[in-house]
Protein backbone atom coordinates (compact mmCIF):
# COMPACT_ATOMS: atom_id res chain seq x y z
CA UNK A 1 0.00 0.00 0.00
CA UNK A 2 2.74 2.34 1.16
CA UNK A 3 3.59 2.32 -2.83
CA UNK A 4 1.11 4.59 -3.56
CA UNK A 5 2.66 7.43 -1.76
CA UNK A 6 4.76 9.85 -4.11
CA UNK A 7 3.89 7.57 -7.02
CA UNK A 8 1.43 9.94 -8.94
CA UNK A 9 0.95 13.58 -9.05
CA UNK A 10 -2.17 16.11 -10.69
CA UNK A 11 -0.20 17.97 -13.06
CA UNK A 12 -3.18 19.30 -14.71
CA UNK A 13 -6.69 20.60 -13.65
CA UNK A 14 -9.55 21.98 -15.98
CA UNK A 15 -12.96 23.59 -14.81
CA UNK A 16 -15.14 24.85 -17.00
CA UNK A 17 -17.28 28.00 -16.45
CA UNK A 18 -19.72 27.29 -13.26
CA UNK A 19 -23.28 28.09 -12.97
CA UNK A 20 -26.76 28.30 -14.96
CA UNK A 21 -25.07 27.67 -18.25
CA UNK A 22 -28.61 27.73 -21.24
CA UNK A 23 -27.71 26.19 -24.21
CA UNK A 24 -24.80 23.96 -22.45
CA UNK A 25 -24.82 20.21 -23.02
CA UNK A 26 -22.38 17.20 -21.25
CA UNK A 27 -20.33 16.63 -24.24
CA UNK A 28 -19.37 19.96 -24.49
CA UNK A 29 -18.51 20.98 -21.05
CA UNK A 30 -16.20 17.51 -20.58
CA UNK A 31 -14.58 18.46 -23.53
CA UNK A 32 -13.97 22.05 -22.06
CA UNK A 33 -12.89 20.60 -19.24
CA UNK A 34 -10.39 17.75 -20.58
CA UNK A 35 -9.21 20.94 -23.27
CA UNK A 36 -8.35 23.24 -20.73
CA UNK A 37 -6.67 20.09 -18.22
CA UNK A 38 -4.80 19.46 -21.32
CA UNK A 39 -3.49 22.88 -22.09
CA UNK A 40 -3.19 23.37 -17.99
CA UNK A 41 -0.99 20.16 -18.50
CA UNK A 42 1.37 21.13 -20.90
CA UNK A 43 1.03 17.52 -22.80
CA UNK A 44 -0.18 16.44 -26.16
CA UNK A 45 -3.40 14.33 -25.70
CA UNK A 46 -1.89 11.54 -27.55
CA UNK A 47 0.13 10.94 -24.00
CA UNK A 48 -3.20 10.30 -22.36
CA UNK A 49 -3.47 6.27 -21.95
CA UNK A 50 -6.00 6.45 -19.55
CA UNK A 51 -9.48 7.94 -19.11
CA UNK A 52 -12.14 7.65 -16.03
CA UNK A 53 -15.44 9.29 -16.19
CA UNK A 54 -19.09 9.37 -14.38
CA UNK A 55 -21.31 9.56 -17.06
CA UNK A 56 -24.21 12.26 -16.50
CA UNK A 57 -27.71 12.14 -15.25
CA UNK A 58 -28.99 14.19 -17.81
CA UNK A 59 -27.32 12.21 -21.22
CA UNK A 60 -26.16 9.15 -19.76
CA UNK A 61 -24.91 6.34 -22.43
CA UNK A 62 -23.79 3.03 -21.89
CA UNK A 63 -20.29 2.43 -21.85
CA UNK A 64 -20.20 6.45 -21.49
CA UNK A 65 -16.41 6.55 -21.19
CA UNK A 66 -15.60 5.00 -24.89
CA UNK A 67 -18.35 7.59 -26.21
CA UNK A 68 -16.31 10.56 -24.60
CA UNK A 69 -13.11 9.25 -25.86
CA UNK A 70 -14.47 9.03 -29.10
CA UNK A 71 -15.73 12.96 -28.52
CA UNK A 72 -12.49 13.81 -26.96
CA UNK A 73 -10.54 11.79 -30.27
CA UNK A 74 -8.68 10.25 -27.37
CA UNK A 75 -9.34 6.25 -28.93
CA UNK A 76 -5.99 4.84 -27.65
CA UNK A 77 -6.02 3.70 -23.80
CA UNK A 78 -4.99 1.16 -21.62
CA UNK A 79 -7.67 1.88 -19.18
CA UNK A 80 -11.43 2.99 -19.34
CA UNK A 81 -14.10 3.45 -16.71
CA UNK A 82 -16.86 5.06 -14.88
CA UNK A 83 -16.64 5.34 -11.40
CA UNK A 84 -20.19 5.05 -10.03
CA UNK A 85 -19.63 6.16 -6.05
CA UNK A 86 -21.71 9.17 -6.40
CA UNK A 87 -19.75 12.07 -4.54
CA UNK A 88 -16.73 9.81 -3.38
CA UNK A 89 -16.56 9.52 -7.30
CA UNK A 90 -13.84 12.29 -7.88
CA UNK A 91 -11.05 11.15 -4.93
CA UNK A 92 -12.15 7.44 -5.91
CA UNK A 93 -11.31 8.57 -9.27
CA UNK A 94 -7.77 10.00 -8.64
CA UNK A 95 -7.07 6.92 -6.28
CA UNK A 96 -7.88 4.64 -9.17
CA UNK A 97 -5.40 6.78 -10.96
CA UNK A 98 -2.53 6.98 -9.34
CA UNK A 99 -3.14 2.81 -8.50
CA UNK A 100 -3.12 2.43 -12.48
CA UNK A 101 -0.15 4.72 -12.26
CA UNK A 102 1.81 2.87 -9.34
CA UNK A 103 1.67 -0.93 -10.63
CA UNK A 104 2.81 0.37 -14.05
CA UNK A 105 -0.33 -0.06 -16.42
CA UNK A 106 -0.94 3.96 -17.20
CA UNK A 107 1.08 7.22 -17.62
CA UNK A 108 -1.32 9.61 -17.96
CA UNK A 109 -5.09 8.87 -16.54
CA UNK A 110 -6.84 11.70 -17.25
CA UNK A 111 -10.75 12.39 -14.94
CA UNK A 112 -13.57 13.64 -16.55
CA UNK A 113 -16.55 15.11 -15.11
CA UNK A 114 -18.97 17.16 -16.17
CA UNK A 115 -23.01 17.43 -15.80
CA UNK A 116 -25.53 20.55 -16.81
CA UNK A 117 -28.01 19.68 -14.00
CA UNK A 118 -29.34 23.48 -14.07
CA UNK A 119 -30.13 24.60 -17.80
CA UNK A 120 -30.34 20.57 -18.96
CA UNK A 121 -33.33 19.64 -15.84
CA UNK A 122 -33.27 22.73 -13.50
CA UNK A 123 -34.93 22.30 -10.19
CA UNK A 124 -37.99 20.68 -11.32
CA UNK A 125 -36.25 17.93 -13.34
CA UNK A 126 -33.81 17.10 -11.03
CA UNK A 127 -35.60 16.64 -7.86
CA UNK A 128 -37.77 14.02 -9.09
CA UNK A 129 -34.47 11.95 -11.21
CA UNK A 130 -33.09 12.10 -7.75
CA UNK A 131 -35.71 10.74 -6.01
CA UNK A 132 -35.17 7.41 -8.02
CA UNK A 133 -31.91 7.36 -5.37
CA UNK A 134 -35.13 5.97 -2.72
CA UNK A 135 -36.02 2.74 -2.30
CA UNK A 136 -38.94 3.25 -4.91
CA UNK A 137 -41.45 0.91 -2.80
CA UNK A 138 -40.04 1.71 0.50
CA UNK A 139 -38.92 4.99 0.58
CA UNK A 140 -40.23 7.23 -2.29
CA UNK A 141 -43.72 6.26 -1.27
CA UNK A 142 -44.00 8.59 1.96
CA UNK A 143 -42.15 11.54 -0.17
CA UNK A 144 -39.07 11.84 1.05
CA UNK A 145 -36.06 14.71 -0.45
CA UNK A 146 -33.18 13.29 -1.51
CA UNK A 147 -31.76 15.61 1.53
CA UNK A 148 -34.49 14.40 3.68
CA UNK A 149 -31.93 11.62 4.79
CA UNK A 150 -29.47 14.02 5.96
CA UNK A 151 -32.31 15.73 7.57
CA UNK A 152 -33.23 12.19 9.03
CA UNK A 153 -28.99 11.79 10.29
CA UNK A 154 -29.06 15.61 11.41
CA UNK A 155 -31.92 14.78 13.49
CA UNK A 156 -30.07 12.35 15.34
CA UNK A 157 -26.75 14.11 15.28
CA UNK A 158 -28.80 16.66 17.26
CA UNK A 159 -30.55 14.22 19.86
CA UNK A 160 -27.00 12.07 20.59
CA UNK A 161 -24.79 15.19 20.26
CA UNK A 162 -26.80 18.11 20.96
CA UNK A 163 -26.12 20.03 17.32
CA UNK A 164 -28.02 22.57 16.94
CA UNK A 165 -28.85 24.01 13.72
CA UNK A 166 -27.50 27.54 14.74
CA UNK A 167 -24.10 26.35 15.34
CA UNK A 168 -24.08 24.33 11.94
CA UNK A 169 -25.34 27.51 10.22
CA UNK A 170 -21.61 28.97 10.43
CA UNK A 171 -21.29 26.54 8.12
CA UNK A 172 -23.00 27.70 5.08
CA UNK A 173 -21.90 31.04 6.49
CA UNK A 174 -18.12 30.44 6.12
CA UNK A 175 -18.89 28.95 2.38
CA UNK A 176 -20.35 32.34 1.63
CA UNK A 177 -17.32 34.15 2.98
CA UNK A 178 -15.03 32.01 0.88
CA UNK A 179 -17.40 32.32 -2.36
CA UNK A 180 -16.50 36.17 -1.84
CA UNK A 181 -13.30 35.39 -2.80
CA UNK A 182 -13.72 33.36 -5.72
CA UNK A 183 -14.80 35.02 -8.92
CA UNK A 184 -16.32 31.63 -10.28
CA UNK A 185 -18.71 31.20 -7.01
CA UNK A 186 -21.98 31.56 -7.70
CA UNK A 187 -23.34 33.27 -4.33
CA UNK A 188 -19.62 35.58 -4.21
CA UNK A 189 -22.34 38.60 -4.15
CA UNK A 190 -24.53 37.63 -1.44
CA UNK A 191 -23.08 37.03 2.48
CA UNK A 192 -25.24 35.43 4.97
CA UNK A 193 -25.20 35.57 8.25
CA UNK A 194 -26.28 33.10 10.78
CA UNK A 195 -29.45 34.85 11.43
CA UNK A 196 -30.08 34.85 7.74
CA UNK A 197 -29.74 30.66 7.42
CA UNK A 198 -32.17 30.31 10.31
CA UNK A 199 -35.02 32.81 8.86
CA UNK A 200 -34.60 30.57 4.97
CA UNK A 201 -37.45 28.67 4.23
CA UNK A 202 -37.50 25.57 5.84
CA UNK A 203 -37.29 22.61 3.33
CA UNK A 204 -36.68 19.51 5.21
CA UNK A 205 -36.44 20.00 9.41
CA UNK A 206 -33.67 21.00 10.49
CA UNK A 207 -32.56 21.71 7.14
CA UNK A 208 -33.45 25.21 5.16
CA UNK A 209 -32.85 27.03 2.13
CA UNK A 210 -29.46 28.09 3.15
CA UNK A 211 -28.24 24.95 4.27
CA UNK A 212 -28.65 23.28 0.69
CA UNK A 213 -26.54 23.36 -2.07
CA UNK A 214 -26.99 25.15 -5.42
CA UNK A 215 -27.94 23.60 -8.17
CA UNK A 216 -25.14 24.15 -11.38
CA UNK A 217 -23.83 23.06 -14.86
CA UNK A 218 -20.35 22.59 -14.55
CA UNK A 219 -16.95 20.57 -16.01
CA UNK A 220 -14.08 19.33 -14.51
CA UNK A 221 -10.93 17.42 -15.82
CA UNK A 222 -8.04 16.66 -13.55
CA UNK A 223 -4.88 14.91 -15.08
CA UNK A 224 -3.16 12.54 -12.92
CA UNK A 225 1.10 11.33 -13.86
CA UNK A 226 4.05 9.55 -12.88
CA UNK A 227 5.59 11.35 -10.66
CA UNK A 228 8.65 11.05 -12.16
CA UNK A 229 7.33 12.04 -15.63
CA UNK A 230 5.27 15.28 -13.54
CA UNK A 231 8.46 17.33 -12.52
CA UNK A 232 8.89 18.11 -16.00
CA UNK A 233 5.53 19.25 -16.78
CA UNK A 234 4.25 22.71 -17.16
CA UNK A 235 2.98 22.90 -13.52
CA UNK A 236 4.14 22.26 -9.68
CA UNK A 237 3.47 19.12 -9.50
CA UNK A 238 0.88 18.25 -6.76
CA UNK A 239 1.77 14.24 -5.70
CA UNK A 240 -0.79 12.17 -3.62
CA UNK A 241 0.84 11.09 -0.82
CA UNK A 242 -2.32 8.67 0.34
CA UNK A 243 -5.62 7.47 -0.24
CA UNK A 244 -8.19 5.60 1.45
CA UNK A 245 -12.00 4.38 0.92
CA UNK A 246 -15.25 3.25 2.81
CA UNK A 247 -18.00 2.01 0.94
CA UNK A 248 -21.10 0.74 3.35
CA UNK A 249 -25.14 0.53 3.16
CA UNK A 250 -27.25 2.15 -0.42
CA UNK A 251 -29.98 2.43 2.15
CA UNK A 252 -30.76 3.55 5.21
CA UNK A 253 -33.21 0.39 6.73
CA UNK A 254 -30.10 -1.68 7.58
CA UNK A 255 -27.50 1.41 8.71
CA UNK A 256 -26.57 -0.11 12.98
CA UNK A 257 -27.35 3.78 13.48
CA UNK A 258 -27.56 7.55 11.96
CA UNK A 259 -24.73 8.58 13.90
CA UNK A 260 -21.24 7.11 15.15
CA UNK A 261 -21.61 4.40 12.50
CA UNK A 262 -21.27 6.79 9.63
CA UNK A 263 -18.79 9.07 11.09
CA UNK A 264 -16.68 6.18 11.82
CA UNK A 265 -17.50 5.55 7.88
CA UNK A 266 -15.67 8.17 7.48
CA UNK A 267 -12.99 8.31 9.65
CA UNK A 268 -11.84 4.32 8.13
CA UNK A 269 -11.35 6.15 5.31
CA UNK A 270 -9.77 9.00 5.95
CA UNK A 271 -7.00 6.95 8.52
CA UNK A 272 -6.26 4.97 6.09
CA UNK A 273 -5.66 7.78 3.81
CA UNK A 274 -3.23 9.68 6.59
CA UNK A 275 -1.54 6.05 7.55
CA UNK A 276 -0.15 6.04 3.98
CA UNK A 277 0.70 9.41 3.83
CA UNK A 278 2.34 9.45 6.86
CA UNK A 279 0.40 12.20 7.90
CA UNK A 280 -1.76 13.86 10.72
CA UNK A 281 -4.50 16.17 10.85
CA UNK A 282 -1.62 18.69 12.35
CA UNK A 283 0.27 18.18 9.14
CA UNK A 284 -2.57 19.30 6.86
CA UNK A 285 -2.62 22.80 6.00
CA UNK A 286 -6.17 22.63 4.97
CA UNK A 287 -9.21 20.31 4.19
CA UNK A 288 -11.94 20.29 1.63
CA UNK A 289 -15.30 18.12 1.49
CA UNK A 290 -18.64 17.42 -0.27
CA UNK A 291 -20.91 20.02 1.41
CA UNK A 292 -24.37 19.14 -0.69
CA UNK A 293 -25.76 20.04 2.82
CA UNK A 294 -24.35 22.14 5.54
CA UNK A 295 -24.43 19.68 7.93
CA UNK A 296 -21.85 17.80 6.07
CA UNK A 297 -19.47 19.93 7.16
CA UNK A 298 -19.00 19.13 10.57
CA UNK A 299 -19.47 15.65 10.12
CA UNK A 300 -17.11 14.99 7.69
CA UNK A 301 -14.79 17.20 9.84
CA UNK A 302 -15.62 14.93 12.66
CA UNK A 303 -14.56 11.57 9.67
CA UNK A 304 -11.37 13.06 8.65
CA UNK A 305 -10.31 13.61 12.22
CA UNK A 306 -10.22 17.65 12.60
CA UNK A 307 -12.49 17.33 15.91
CA UNK A 308 -14.49 14.30 17.30
CA UNK A 309 -18.25 14.42 16.76
CA UNK A 310 -19.57 16.20 20.08
CA UNK A 311 -17.30 19.38 19.40
CA UNK A 312 -17.82 19.03 15.47
CA UNK A 313 -20.62 21.17 15.46
CA UNK A 314 -18.77 23.89 17.87
CA UNK A 315 -15.79 23.24 16.34
CA UNK A 316 -17.67 24.88 12.65
CA UNK A 317 -19.19 27.65 15.04
CA UNK A 318 -16.00 28.60 16.51
CA UNK A 319 -15.05 30.35 12.86
CA UNK A 320 -12.16 28.27 12.54
CA UNK A 321 -13.07 27.35 8.87
CA UNK A 322 -13.73 30.16 7.76
CA UNK A 323 -11.21 33.04 5.81
CA UNK A 324 -9.02 33.61 8.95
CA UNK A 325 -9.74 30.62 10.71
CA UNK A 326 -7.34 28.19 11.99
CA UNK A 327 -8.51 25.24 9.14
CA UNK A 328 -9.52 26.82 5.78
CA UNK A 329 -12.47 24.70 4.26
CA UNK A 330 -13.50 24.31 0.45
CA UNK A 331 -11.69 27.65 0.10
CA UNK A 332 -13.50 27.89 -3.67
CA UNK A 333 -17.04 27.97 -1.59
CA UNK A 334 -17.98 24.32 -2.22
CA UNK A 335 -21.16 22.68 -2.91
CA UNK A 336 -23.02 25.39 -1.23
CA UNK A 337 -21.83 28.62 -2.23
CA UNK A 338 -19.05 28.07 -5.34
CA UNK A 339 -21.23 25.44 -7.53
CA UNK A 340 -23.15 21.76 -7.64
CA UNK A 341 -23.07 20.29 -10.71
CA UNK A 342 -23.82 16.88 -9.58
CA UNK A 343 -21.00 14.80 -9.65
CA UNK A 344 -17.86 16.91 -10.80
CA UNK A 345 -19.62 19.04 -7.76
CA UNK A 346 -17.27 17.15 -5.84
CA UNK A 347 -14.22 17.26 -8.41
CA UNK A 348 -14.32 21.10 -7.58
CA UNK A 349 -12.74 20.27 -4.31
CA UNK A 350 -9.65 18.67 -5.73
CA UNK A 351 -8.92 21.56 -8.27
CA UNK A 352 -9.45 23.82 -5.20
CA UNK A 353 -6.99 22.21 -3.41
CA UNK A 354 -4.33 21.81 -6.59
CA UNK A 355 -4.95 25.32 -7.07
CA UNK A 356 -3.72 26.43 -3.40
CA UNK A 357 -0.84 24.10 -3.15
CA UNK A 358 0.41 25.70 -5.95
CA UNK A 359 0.13 29.05 -5.45
CA UNK A 360 -2.49 29.87 -8.13
CA UNK A 361 -5.76 31.03 -5.86
CA UNK A 362 -5.81 34.10 -6.31
CA UNK A 363 -7.58 36.20 -3.73
CA UNK A 364 -8.16 33.51 -1.50
CA UNK A 365 -4.57 31.82 -1.69
CA UNK A 366 -3.76 30.32 1.85
CA UNK A 367 0.16 31.33 2.85
CA UNK A 368 0.86 28.02 4.50
CA UNK A 369 -0.13 25.70 1.30
CA UNK A 370 1.93 22.34 1.40
CA UNK A 371 -1.05 20.05 2.10
CA UNK A 372 -4.38 19.58 2.00
CA UNK A 373 -6.95 16.24 2.58
CA UNK A 374 -9.67 16.17 0.46
CA UNK A 375 -12.93 14.31 1.62
CA UNK A 376 -15.73 12.92 -1.22
CA UNK A 377 -18.41 11.55 0.66
CA UNK A 378 -21.76 10.57 -1.13
CA UNK A 379 -24.78 8.12 0.04
CA UNK A 380 -25.57 10.32 3.20
CA UNK A 381 -22.52 9.92 4.38
CA UNK A 382 -22.25 6.05 3.50
CA UNK A 383 -19.61 6.07 0.89
CA UNK A 384 -16.34 8.19 1.52
CA UNK A 385 -12.89 8.10 -0.46
CA UNK A 386 -9.94 10.32 1.09
CA UNK A 387 -7.02 11.71 -0.24
CA UNK A 388 -3.97 13.97 1.20
CA UNK A 389 -2.12 15.62 -1.31
CA UNK A 390 0.77 17.65 -0.79
CA UNK A 391 3.66 19.59 -2.65
CA UNK A 392 7.17 18.47 -3.75
CA UNK A 393 8.50 19.58 -0.10
CA UNK A 394 6.09 16.81 1.35
CA UNK A 395 7.59 13.95 -0.48
CA UNK B 1 -36.16 12.14 -19.18
CA UNK B 2 -38.57 9.37 -17.99
CA UNK B 3 -38.88 9.05 -14.24
CA UNK B 4 -40.08 6.48 -11.67
CA UNK B 5 -43.18 8.80 -11.18
CA UNK B 6 -44.08 9.06 -14.77
CA UNK B 7 -45.43 5.39 -14.31
CA UNK B 8 -48.99 4.76 -15.73
CA UNK B 9 -51.60 3.66 -13.40
CA UNK B 10 -52.73 0.31 -14.64
CA UNK B 11 -55.60 -1.21 -12.25
CA UNK B 12 -55.47 -4.74 -14.18
CA UNK B 13 -51.64 -4.87 -13.10
CA UNK B 14 -51.62 -6.50 -10.01
CA UNK B 15 -48.17 -5.06 -9.27
CA UNK B 16 -48.95 -1.24 -9.81
CA UNK B 17 -49.86 0.25 -6.46
CA UNK B 18 -51.74 3.60 -7.47
CA UNK B 19 -51.11 6.19 -4.63
CA UNK B 20 -52.09 8.69 -6.63
CA UNK B 21 -49.03 10.95 -7.14
CA UNK B 22 -46.94 8.32 -7.86
CA UNK B 23 -47.29 4.67 -8.49
CA UNK B 24 -45.19 1.67 -6.96
CA UNK B 25 -44.32 -1.11 -8.99
CA UNK B 26 -43.47 -3.76 -6.39
CA UNK B 27 -41.61 -6.46 -7.08
CA UNK B 28 -42.81 -10.01 -7.40
CA UNK B 29 -40.88 -11.07 -4.56
CA UNK B 30 -42.16 -8.83 -2.29
CA UNK B 31 -45.75 -9.38 -3.13
CA UNK B 32 -46.53 -10.38 0.48
CA UNK B 33 -45.65 -7.54 2.07
CA UNK B 34 -48.35 -5.42 0.32
CA UNK B 35 -50.98 -7.99 0.46
CA UNK B 36 -50.19 -7.79 3.80
CA UNK B 37 -51.39 -4.41 3.93
CA UNK B 38 -54.47 -5.25 2.51
CA UNK B 39 -55.13 -7.31 5.48
CA UNK B 40 -53.88 -5.21 7.80
CA UNK B 41 -50.93 -6.83 8.96
CA UNK B 42 -47.29 -5.16 8.44
CA UNK B 43 -45.33 -8.43 7.24
CA UNK B 44 -41.52 -8.37 7.68
CA UNK B 45 -39.50 -11.24 5.94
CA UNK B 46 -38.01 -13.52 8.03
CA UNK B 47 -35.61 -16.48 6.43
CA UNK B 48 -36.69 -20.17 7.89
CA UNK B 49 -33.21 -21.17 7.29
CA UNK B 50 -31.29 -18.99 9.19
CA UNK B 51 -34.15 -17.11 11.02
CA UNK B 52 -33.03 -13.68 10.03
CA UNK B 53 -35.22 -10.85 10.18
CA UNK B 54 -34.79 -7.83 7.93
CA UNK B 55 -36.03 -5.41 6.01
CA UNK B 56 -36.68 -4.21 3.67
CA UNK B 57 -38.16 -7.62 1.27
CA UNK B 58 -35.02 -8.97 -1.01
CA UNK B 59 -35.17 -11.64 -3.30
CA UNK B 60 -32.55 -13.18 -0.56
CA UNK B 61 -32.00 -13.67 2.79
CA UNK B 62 -29.74 -10.62 3.56
CA UNK B 63 -27.69 -13.15 6.15
CA UNK B 64 -27.55 -16.42 4.80
CA UNK B 65 -28.49 -15.82 0.77
CA UNK B 66 -31.48 -18.23 0.86
CA UNK B 67 -34.76 -17.53 -1.44
CA UNK B 68 -36.65 -15.33 0.81
CA UNK B 69 -40.37 -15.70 0.79
CA UNK B 70 -41.34 -15.80 4.62
CA UNK B 71 -42.34 -13.55 6.83
CA UNK B 72 -43.24 -12.65 10.37
CA UNK B 73 -46.67 -10.30 10.96
CA UNK B 74 -45.34 -7.34 13.12
CA UNK B 75 -47.15 -6.80 16.32
CA UNK B 76 -47.33 -3.27 14.93
CA UNK B 77 -45.71 -1.59 17.43
CA UNK B 78 -42.79 0.72 17.31
CA UNK B 79 -40.78 2.89 18.52
CA UNK B 80 -39.66 6.73 16.77
CA UNK B 81 -35.92 7.05 15.65
CA UNK B 82 -35.53 10.03 13.53
CA UNK B 83 -37.97 12.76 11.92
CA UNK B 84 -38.18 15.37 9.01
CA UNK B 85 -41.07 17.44 8.05
CA UNK B 86 -41.13 18.14 4.59
CA UNK B 87 -42.09 21.79 3.79
CA UNK B 88 -41.00 21.22 -0.51
CA UNK B 89 -42.02 18.43 -1.72
CA UNK B 90 -40.71 15.66 -3.72
CA UNK B 91 -42.61 16.78 -7.04
CA UNK B 92 -45.60 19.53 -6.90
CA UNK B 93 -47.87 16.84 -7.46
CA UNK B 94 -47.35 14.72 -3.33
CA UNK B 95 -51.06 14.73 -2.10
CA UNK B 96 -49.94 15.52 1.25
CA UNK B 97 -50.73 18.45 3.40
CA UNK B 98 -47.53 20.39 4.34
CA UNK B 99 -45.50 19.99 5.95
CA UNK B 100 -45.70 16.28 6.11
CA UNK B 101 -43.70 14.12 8.12
CA UNK B 102 -41.44 11.52 7.41
CA UNK B 103 -40.20 9.34 9.72
CA UNK B 104 -37.72 6.28 10.66
CA UNK B 105 -39.32 4.18 12.99
CA UNK B 106 -37.98 1.17 15.15
CA UNK B 107 -40.47 -2.01 14.58
CA UNK B 108 -40.55 -3.94 18.24
CA UNK B 109 -39.60 -6.90 16.00
CA UNK B 110 -35.64 -4.92 15.80
CA UNK B 111 -36.13 -3.74 12.10
CA UNK B 112 -36.28 0.12 10.97
CA UNK B 113 -38.44 1.24 8.05
CA UNK B 114 -39.14 4.36 6.68
CA UNK B 115 -43.17 5.79 6.80
CA UNK B 116 -45.44 9.24 7.14
CA UNK B 117 -46.22 10.10 10.97
CA UNK B 118 -50.06 10.97 10.70
CA UNK B 119 -51.88 12.84 13.18
CA UNK B 120 -49.10 14.63 14.83
CA UNK B 121 -47.21 18.12 14.70
CA UNK B 122 -43.10 18.36 14.64
CA UNK B 123 -43.20 19.73 17.81
CA UNK B 124 -44.89 16.80 19.91
CA UNK B 125 -42.15 14.74 18.77
CA UNK B 126 -39.61 13.37 20.88
CA UNK B 127 -36.53 10.92 20.99
CA UNK B 128 -38.18 6.98 21.01
CA UNK B 129 -41.63 7.80 21.44
CA UNK B 130 -44.34 4.90 20.67
CA UNK B 131 -45.39 4.22 17.92
CA UNK B 132 -48.51 2.44 16.18
CA UNK B 133 -49.22 1.13 12.56
CA UNK B 134 -52.03 1.78 10.93
CA UNK B 135 -53.39 1.26 7.42
CA UNK B 136 -54.79 3.49 5.16
CA UNK B 137 -56.92 3.08 2.10
CA UNK B 138 -56.69 5.18 -0.29
CA UNK B 139 -59.11 6.56 -3.45
CA UNK B 140 -57.59 3.56 -6.10
CA UNK B 141 -58.39 0.90 -3.73
CA UNK B 142 -54.31 0.78 -2.72
CA UNK B 143 -53.33 0.20 1.03
CA UNK B 144 -50.58 1.82 2.59
CA UNK B 145 -48.99 1.69 6.13
CA UNK B 146 -48.64 4.75 8.16
CA UNK B 147 -47.79 5.65 11.64
CA UNK B 148 -49.47 7.13 14.35
CA UNK B 149 -48.71 8.02 18.12
CA UNK B 150 -49.58 5.28 20.16
CA UNK B 151 -52.10 5.47 23.04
Amino acid sequence: MSSLRGAAAITGIGETALGHLPGSNVMDLCAESARLCIEDAGIDKDQVDGLIAFGSRVEDHTRFQALLAEHLGMPAKHYTDVTKTGGASSASAVRTAASLIATGQCDNVMIVFADNLSSGLGPDGIIPIFAAHHHLEYELPFGPLIISLYALVARRLMIEYGWTPEQVAHAAVAARQWAALNPKAALRDTPITVADVMASRPITTPLRRADCSLISDGGAALLVSRADHARGGRKKPVYLLGAGSMFSYYYIHNLPNFTDYLIDLGAESANRAKDIARLGNKDMDMAFLGDPVSWCVPANLASMGFCNIRDAAEFVASGAIAPGGSLPVNTHGGNLACAHPGTPGQTLPIIEAVRQLRGEAGARQQKKANTAMVHGQAGVLTSHCTLVLGTEDTL
Amino acid sequence: MKTPLDVEADPTDPDIIDIGWMRIVTSPYARFFWEGCKKHELRIPKCNACGNVWFYPTPRCTKCLAPAGDWIVSCGDATLYSWTAVYRPVVEAVSKTLPYLVVVVEMAEGVRMMANLEGAKEEQLRDGMPLRVGFKELPSGAVMPYFSLAG
